[in-house]
């Protein structure tokens, strides 16, 4: 990066956990490091270089996406939900009560982002077969627990979702959803 | 490096002209592995055609029937969409680019223009006979998927050029048709080679059918003499595979013939050569007693 020549600012405002931040920002800052090195959310993880891993996987307007494979500028505008906003130590969001209680990590490294990712899948399929669930995870690895835990998580968070319904808030699709597209119709 | 988000697409064609300017939809193709390759652009300025609705949408000519669907429509959308159950093999090929977080970002545009030997969308594309539009200062130009991919990350495209649509010929939406890809590791792969094909049978003969293959050439490529050979065939409502075989693996070997894969880490040459055969087999008689399995289960 150092070589660069170091270009103009752009204002970039976003909406990251229901908190709005205006910052300049390079237009080649990728936004895992708008979030991480800008923000100090170091919750959302760098796992590669090759955009392959999902450790990085953040919900823009309600969709996952790989946030080391997107600029900051590209955000502009958008609400962003990472880790830190999903849920809270007191109130936990149901995938993340799914992984403490079907033991869906070890080291931890990738669950920030296959949390994330199965938040968008459950959005999507709030009632997923085991197979759409791995589907739905493709975009993840997991290089210590395993798959057949978390797919037990989420299998797991999908029924406490179904049956709290509306008891539980779900930060991570609460009102951040543009709407655009219809969501039925074909799947697969 | 600057950096523009038009929401026009004047605008934006405007801009293009510009000779720093460098597109970016999605970003998906552009930003991997950005720490080491952001050096490449130098003083590039950066346009996002992102968030041009012109873009963005999925229609139906009222004119001509042609399913349009604007460069800036991503992956997600595409196998979400109403109007792209048309196109249940674009819809299968969209479901397969990289996983979920790469499909919402992954635009059909930026698949075609980035020119991957394996990109996925452009095969059935190129299996409808799909056409780009292609808008710069100069006027718009239309020209087949066909002869718009040149070669390894090579296109038609000119300095200056947005590629605004795809159209995908009436005739082919709502026909019997099949994506197949062959990958190792799902979601985080590429296709080692993939195959695409769209047909019709009418009253017991084959009035339509065109293939493409992926991976396995420098561009998604299809042999419009040989797909002619199927013209006619007879399939029997009720057929099944082994009724049609002799043709159809007859058409399956002759691409395999023309196809010159290249071996690198994830296959071979000659196994991808073997593939071409079984995926363009697979895909023509899965197409072809779709209607007659369809016409089983409805009685
Ligand atoms: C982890 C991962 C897995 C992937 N797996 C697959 C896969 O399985 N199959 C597959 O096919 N692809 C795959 N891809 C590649 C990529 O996601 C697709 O090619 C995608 O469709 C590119 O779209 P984009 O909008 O992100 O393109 P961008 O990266 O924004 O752009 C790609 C190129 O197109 C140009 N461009 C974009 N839009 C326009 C336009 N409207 N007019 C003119 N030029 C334009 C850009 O200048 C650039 O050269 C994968 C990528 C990643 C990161
Ligand atoms: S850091 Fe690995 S996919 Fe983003
Ligand atoms: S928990 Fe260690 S990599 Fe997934």
């Amino acid at each position: 990066m150092g070589d660069l020549r170091s270009s103009v600012q752009v204002p970039v405002t976003v909406l990251v956990n229901g908190r709005s931040y205006t910052v300049d920002v390079e237009p080649r800052l990728l936004l895992v490091h708008l979030l991480r090195d800008v923000l100090g959310l170091t919750g959302t993880h760098i796992g590669c270089d090759t955009s392959q891993c999902g450790a990085c996987t953040v919900l823009v307007d309600g969709k996952a996406v790989k946030s080391c494979t997107m600029l900051a500028v590209q955000a502009d505008g958008c609400s962003v939900t990472t880790i830190e906003g999903i849920g809270s130590v007191e109130n936990l969001h149901p995938v993340q009560e799914g992984f403490w209680e079907k033991h869906g990590l070890q080291c931890g490294f990738c669950t920030p982002g296959v949390i994330m990712a199965a938040a968008d899948l459950l959005r999507q399929h709030p009632n997923p077969t085991d197979e759409e669930i791995r589907e739905g995870l493709e975009g993840v690895i997991c290089r210590c627990t395993g798959y057949q835990n978390i797919v037990r998580a989420v299998r797991y968070a999908a029924e406490r979702m179904q049956s709290a319904d509306g008891e539980v808030e779900v930060a991570a699709t609460a009102g951040l959803d543009r709407g655009e597209g219809s969501q039925g119709g074909a799947t697969s | 490096m600057a950096w523009y988000q038009p929401n026009r697409l004047e605008e934006a064609v405007k801009q293009a002209a510009d000779a720093r300017t460098v597109v970016v939809c999605g970003g998906t193709d552009l930003f991997v592995n950005w720490a080491r390759r952001q050096g490449t652009y130098g003083e590039a300025d950066w346009m996002s055609v992102e968030r041009i609705p012109e873009l963005q949408t999925i229609s139906l000519d009222d004119t001509t029937g042609d399913l349009v669907i604007g460069a800036a429509v991503t992956a997600h959308q595409i196998a979400s969409h109403g109007l792209c159950a048309a196109v249940p093999a674009l819809q299968q090929a969209a479901r397969v680019v990289g996983g979920w977080q790469i499909q919402n970002r992954a635009s059909i545009g930026g698949n075609l223009v980035n020119a991957s030997p394996a990109a996925d969308m452009a095969v059935p594309l190129v299996a409808y006979d799909a056409v780009v539009a292609l808008q710069s200062l100069g006027g718009r130009r239309r020209m087949p998927v066909r002869t718009f991919l040149r070669g390894p990350r090579q296109t038609a495209l000119e300095p200056g050029e947005l590629l605004t649509e795809v159209r995908i010929p009436a005739r082919v939406l709502g026909r019997p048709q099949q994506f197949l890809r062959l990958d190792q590791r799902g979601g985080t792969d590429i296709s080692l080679v993939s195959a695409a094909a769209v047909a019709q049978v009418d009253e017991g003969r084959v009035s339509f059918a065109q293939v493409a293959v992926g991976a396995a050439n420098p561009v998604p490529f299809s042999l419009p003499e040989v797909d002619a050979s199927l013209q006619g065939l007879a399939v029997a409502d009720g057929a099944a595979l082994r009724d049609v075989d002799g043709v159809v693996a007859s058409v399956a070997r002759r691409y395999a013939e023309a196809a010159q894969p290249i071996s690198d880490v994830r296959a071979s040459a000659a196994y991808r050569t073997a593939m071409v055969d079984v995926l363009v087999r697979r895909a023509i008689a899965g197409t072809l007693t779709f209607r007659a399995i369809a016409q089983e289960v409805e009685e």
